[in-house]
């Protein structure tokens, strides 16, 4: 974890990893500092900035190529030659089943030029299945910038917790409300900053924005990815879409990945689809780039996994997605890269490597030669298509007389078990206190509602909708609204699925936990 | 104490500074783009005149992070320690700041162990880094956005706690020799050296009672010291008023990070990098990244200690999920009680807080030390009146 | 003596490093169910450690990390050290899985420890609730060794359920030592509490203070176990039964990292637990309550 000689290393600076906002980081051997002078950062970072350098030494990090023969572990190989063999079984694939049985899964942590070049590898494959489960609800949107934050006057915070995963933007919020802007939050769930401008605007999961859009004084809202993980991608986008808004992404290039093209086109599969048709048997091969699908998806994950035949991984960190792995290829860090990445505002900004860890091939680099190795069957398929915004995604439950409680994802809780993250030592501990407190996942329940239910933080409940039901540990939450239940991303598959929640949204096509009416008791 | 005052032309100094480059580490601070840090120098014409300060702390010099405090392996399945013998290389430190001096200083007394009265327990690490450390600090004569060593005792001139305090004058530099091994490095010098006139040691002090005067007229954060300080020693902040810096913090880390006298860390024991076993042994998490959950008989670790914040809800968190400060808002108490109590006062020999204005600039939730301890003064007075 | 600061010579023990010993035994005292996680006793090889009763070991579970644990032995009882150790994290986990034969680290001994001479010619009285038991009983142990120079000793132990009172095998040698043994559990088994001996009762452990017969002027009480119980059995013992708050010796857990006063993590108001405690007289923590609550 330490650098082996004293004033040997380089101070540069590169990219926080982690969220859309768009910090820089000063990086001196493994220890991460903000920068003054940086416009997005202003000499600040947050918890996740902080521990970036804990990622260049971390145990996790995937140091060389791993193989496995089906039922064997992994064992190390040589990149080259595992690349060659990679590139013969996708052309065998191919050949037997059609461009269209391979998927491509791209993430928001690498640049924008590999997100080309995983483009580029799709069409060389002949294959239209190419996004990212880090595509979480970015949307095509003109958007202002953070530097409108500094200017508006009625500020409209609509269903995001700032503090939890946005925290730059949170400074910037409560600026403008001691400089006298308006700042209103307005959500499901109670930001934490909102005691501080008197309160928050609460409607139910699904309706901020029908509830935001009944608002008419804001001349800026700030919106993420909680919208479109309710269902309502659609409804925002159409509804922000008039208004000076900022779309807050959740990951460092989520922008770059669309800017970049890493969408699925009309006629290919989003990527849970992808691991859907890959668990009917429909999808035989999977390159997965620095994504973890087991992240969110750990049931399905696994089935599609295991009827796969061949999945390739390149990541820079060991995570589940690397362990059920045929092929691992070690990735790189940002740190590690130079590229470019698209941060919230829509501005390229280019960075260098400044650090070199690990022998990593990158990301990059196997897009690369893969590209090379495939190269003589590459074809253009038709009609390169925009991102194209589906249908609205579905309603969401209103409470009845027999359910009256709504259950909702709760996004704060976004970070806890991410692939980064799980990979430090001080942003996993800070995570990873749900986790070794709730290790079988948890629900967050209103104050008011545990006491009525005389539950305690630890005390079983069962929550229980037309669908299905569950049992979970309760988390007492002053920020859960009473009369709802805030489900911990963790358990998005598996509450899903109980609950009747799961479902894809057409729009976006995300899956997404659709707002169930239920009922919670003692369990 | 200052012990003895020399003058020294413009350009001796950089004749000593390159010697200081040749012979040993030279940090001095640089320009790294639109920043300023303090980093190795190879010649005295890179280091960087025109600053304040660095956001980068220079304690890091001192407590790293990470920083390993033991390596050990498996072999025949039991544990086997191994030697880490690193000598540390002399270095001298040029340029740094009097609110960092003052906080080396309390951090000093602390890793000693004197702090709490046990000096069986210094901390070799930390003391071997002093140790080998020169520090020629430079007087500031120019408050920067956020500074305040004016209200903390600070700066931005010290008594103690160098080895040589500098202060530009118009036509040189008067140095200040504040320990024996000052003294020593002033007679390795003495051709750059004659003693200094009184006239020398007049400018400098009017110089810094020009600081001091231009900080009370211009800058407009101050640490409001005496009101605080009544108010969290004598544990008169209500639930509310914490609750509300609670709703602030974001728990970003950011001020114990920068700040020059704290010092928590948390300890971890890592597996050597890319050894780590990310498949969860049913469901338990290890104590560290990719760590075992049984008892292990293979592989090798690292025991590091990295910076910590007592903000942070993992920092109190015991075994079972038992959290003794539950809310933010008593883990921001506990923050301002060791800055401005004199409780710490007492046990440190100085003030928690040395006026740096670091936190000012890294809080992401707008609670740096000035905007809290005037929340406190507000406090105080409201309380005054309603006795009244 | 020189104006100019010297300089200073630091003592340089090496702080960070463990000293390897073998685990010589390990005894079950508590098996897992439902409502209880795994207690055991392990043996370690003591050496030449010196030790007061009331410290603790920094225990190093290699390819995990360190522990805080209670020595549970008394000084006067050479070649062996034991520690009771509840399996309720990560660490402590891997530690109660521990094997004969196996090798861990130990750094220390940490913190204050009670000190007996103070308490020479009092009576003494243990109130341990739960596992709280377990750094009493090295106390408790040495004073047995030391007989003579207490009056009466009276050891009341509490816990939530019959099957979470420790040392229960240890009882008759206390008693045939001059120990007065008082047990409650807060719900019985349908069978403890019919048995007749150690005399018992089914209820918190503060109804026994009654029985225990305190002279308040000549009562020494060491009191451990959960927060909530020394927070209020103390201020029973206190406002009810007289004993005064600086002759109340008890103990704060803490989170740890370092048990040497460095990382901050044990931290309480100004109070280092590791070196200014553990044992702390309950005087002082009533005055440690105006700024936070020890408990």
């Amino acid at each position: 974890m330490v650098a082996v000689s004293e004033f040997a290393g380089t101070m540069a600076t590169t990219a926080c990893p982690f969220c859309g906002t768009g910090c820089s980081v000063l990086l001196e051997d493994a220890a991460a500092y903000p920068l003054v002078s940086d416009p997005v950062g202003r000499g600040a970072l947050c918890l996740r900035g902080w521990s970036a350098g804990e990622l260049l030494h971390s145990p996790l990090r995937v140091t060389h190529t791993m193989v496995r023969s089906r039922g064997d572990p992994l064992r190390p190989a040589s990149a080259e030659a595992t690349l060659l063999s990679v590139a013969d079984r996708i052309t065998a694939i191919r050949e037997r089943h059609g461009g269209g049985s391979v998927g491509i899964l791209a993430s928001a942590r690498i640049t924008y030029e590999e997100s080309r070049l995983l483009r580029d590898l799709a069409r060389c494959i002949g294959t239209p299945h190419l996004d990212s489960f880090q595509r979480l609800g970015c949307g095509p949107s003109a958007c202002a910038s953070l530097a409108s934050i500094e200017k508006a006057e009625h500020i409209l915070v609509v269903g995001a917790d700032l503090a939890a995963r946005h925290p730059q933007v949170a400074r910037r919020v409560l600026e403008a409300h001691e400089r006298g802007a308006s700042v209103r939050f307005l959500g499901s769930r109670c930001a934490q900053h909102a005691s501080l401008v008197g309160g928050y605007l609460a409607c139910l999961p699904g309706g901020e924005v029908p509830a935001a859009l009944a608002s008419e004084e804001d001349d800026l809202v700030l919106w993420s990815s909680d919208l479109a993980l309710h269902g309502q991608a659609g409804p925002a986008l159409r509804g922000f879409g008039s208004r000076r808004a900022v779309f807050l992404p959740d990951y460092v290039n989520q922008r770059g990945l669309l800017d970049a093209g890493a969408y699925p086109r009309p006629d290919g599969w989003s990527a849970w689809e992808m691991l859907m048709r890959a668990a009917a048997g429909e999808l035989k091969a999977l390159l997965v780039f620095a994504d973890d699908p087991f992240e969110f998806f750990p049931a399905l994950a696994a089935r599609a996994f295991a009827a796969l035949e061949l999945v390739v991984v390149t990541d820079a960190v060991a995570t589940r997605t690397t362990h059920a792995a045929d092929v691992v290829l070690p990735g790189a860090l940002l740190a590690e890269k130079g590229g470019t990445l698209i941060g919230v505002d829509g501005r390229p900004r280019t960075i260098e490597p400044v650090a070199s860890a690990s022998d990593s091939v990158g990301e990059g680099k196997v897009a690369r030669r893969l590209l090379e190795l495939l190269d003589g069957s590459c074809t253009e398929l038709p009609g390169a298509a925009a991102f194209v915004l589906g249908p609205d995604g579905p309603a969401p439950d209103a409470p009845t007389a027999r359910f009256p409680v709504i259950a909702a994802l709760d996004t704060s809780t976004l970070w806890n078990e991410h692939a980064l993250v799980r990979a430090t030592v001080t942003a996993r501990r800070e995570a990873w206190g749900f986790s070794a407190d709730f290790p079988s996942g948890f629900v967050g329940l209103g104050a008011a509602d545990a006491m009525t239910l005389k539950v305690r933080t630890g005390g079983m409940v069962r929550i229980e909708s037309d669908a299905g039901s569950l049992a979970l540990p309760a988390r007492v939450d002053p920020h859960i609204q009473d009369g709802t239940v805030g489900i911990p991303m963790s358990c998005w598959e598996r509450a899903g699925s109980a609950l009747g929640a799961l479902a894809l949204d057409p729009c976006l096509r995300i899956p997404v936990f659709r707002p169930r009416a239920v009922r919670v008791g003692r369990a | 104490m200052v012990e003895s005052r020399w003058w020294m032309e413009a350009d001796a100094l950089d004749r000593v500074l390159d010697e200081l480059a040749r012979s040993q580490t030279l940090i001095a601070p640089v320009r790294l783009g639109a920043e300023v840090v303090f980093r190795p120098v190879a010649r005295a014409a890179d280091v960087c005149r025109d600053y304040v300060n660095a956001l980068v702390p220079p304690k890091r010099f001192f407590l790293p992070t990470p920083e390993r405090l033991l390596r050990y392996h498996f072999a025949d399945g039991q544990p086997v320690l191994d030697r880490d013998e690193a000598e540390a290389q002399p270095i001298t430190l040029f340029g740094v700041r009097s609110c960092d001096v003052a906080g080396l200083t309390q951090l000093t007394a602390f890793f000693s162990g004197e702090t709490v009265g046990q000096r069986h327990t210094a901390d070799g690490p930390f003391l071997r880094r002093r140790e080998r450390t020169t520090i020629l600090s430079v007087v500031c004569q120019k408050p920067g956005d956020t500074c305040m060593c004016v209200c903390c005792g600070g700066g931005p001139a010290l008594e103690s706690g160098f080895d040589w305090q500098l202060t530009e004058l118009a036509k040189g530099w008067l140095v200040e020799v504040g320990s024996v091994r000052g003294r020593e490095l002033a007679g390795h010098f003495a051709a750059e050296l004659q003693p200094a006139r009184d006239d020398a040691v007049r400018e400098k002090a009017a110089r810094v009672h020009t600081v001091v005067e231009e900080f009370h007229r211009h800058s407009a954060l101050r640490v409001q010291t005496m009101a605080a300080g009544r108010m969290v020693s004598q544990g008169r902040l209500s639930p509310p008023f914490w609750a509300e810096l609670g709703e602030r913090c974001v728990e970003c880390g950011g001020c114990a990070f920068v700040c020059p006298t704290c010092s928590c860390f948390n300890v971890a024991d890592v597996p050597a990098m890319g050894e780590g076993d990310v498949a969860l042994a049913a469901g338990l998490e290890p104590a560290a990244p990719g760590g075992p959950t049984a008892p292990p008989r293979t592989g090798a670790f690292e025991r590091v200690r990295l910076r910590d914040n007592c903000v942070l809800a993992g920092f109190v968190r015991q075994a079972g999920g038992v959290y003794p400060r539950a809310s933010c808002g008593e883990r921001c108490r506990t923050r301002f009680f060791h800055k401005l109590s004199w409780q710490c006062v007492q046990r440190a020999g100085a003030l928690g807080c040395t006026g740096c204005g670091r936190c000012t600039v890294v809080c992401l939730g707008g609670i740096g030390i000035d905007r809290v301890s005037a929340m406190m003064t507000r406090e105080l007075v409201a309380a005054k009146e309603a006795d009244a | 003596m020189s104006a100019v600061a010297a300089q200073p010579v630091y003592e340089r023990p090496d702080l960070w490093a463990p000293r390897l010993v073998h685990v010589l035994d390990v005894r079950e005292e508590i098996a897992p169910d439902a409502n209880t996680r795994r207690v055991v006793t392990l043996s370690l090889e003591r050496g030449d450690l010196d030790y007061r009763p009331g410290q603790f070991l920094q225990v190093n579970v290699f390819g995990g990390g360190e522990v805080p644990i209670s020595i549970s032995s008394p000084p006067g009882l050479p070649g062996a050290l034991y520690l009771t150790v509840r399996h309720s994290g990560a660490l402590s986990g891997m530690l109660t899985g521990m094997r004969p034969g196996a090798i861990v680290g130990i750094r220390g001994p940490c913190g204050n420890g009670f000190s007996l001479d103070e308490h020479r010619g009092r009576d003494l009285l243990f109130v341990a609730g739960g596992i709280g038991l377990a750094p009493l009983r090295g106390l408790l142990w040495q004073v047995l060794l030391e007989r003579g120079d207490f009056g009466r000793v009276t050891l009341l132990h509490g816990a939530r359920c019959p099957g979470e009172l420790l040392y229960p095998w240890q009882h008759a040698e206390w008693e045939a030592q001059g120990v007065e043994v008082l047990l409650s559990a807060d719900r019985g088994d349908g069978c403890w509490e019919h048995q007749e001996h150690p005399p018992r009762c089914v209820g918190l452990i503060t109804a026994l203070f009654e029985r225990a017969g305190i002279a308040p002027d000549r009562t020494s009480v060491f009191l451990c176990g959960p927060p909530i119980m020394i927070e209020l059995g103390g201020r029973e013992l206190m406002q009810k039964f007289g004993v005064p708050a600086r002759r109340c010796m008890t103990t704060l857990e803490r989170h740890m990292k370092c048990g040497v006063g460095k990382c901050g993590h044990c931290v309480v108001v100004d109070r280092y637990v590791c070196v200014d405690g553990p044992v702390f007289r309950y005087d002082e923590l009533l005055a440690l309550e105006r700024i936070e609550s020890p408990w």
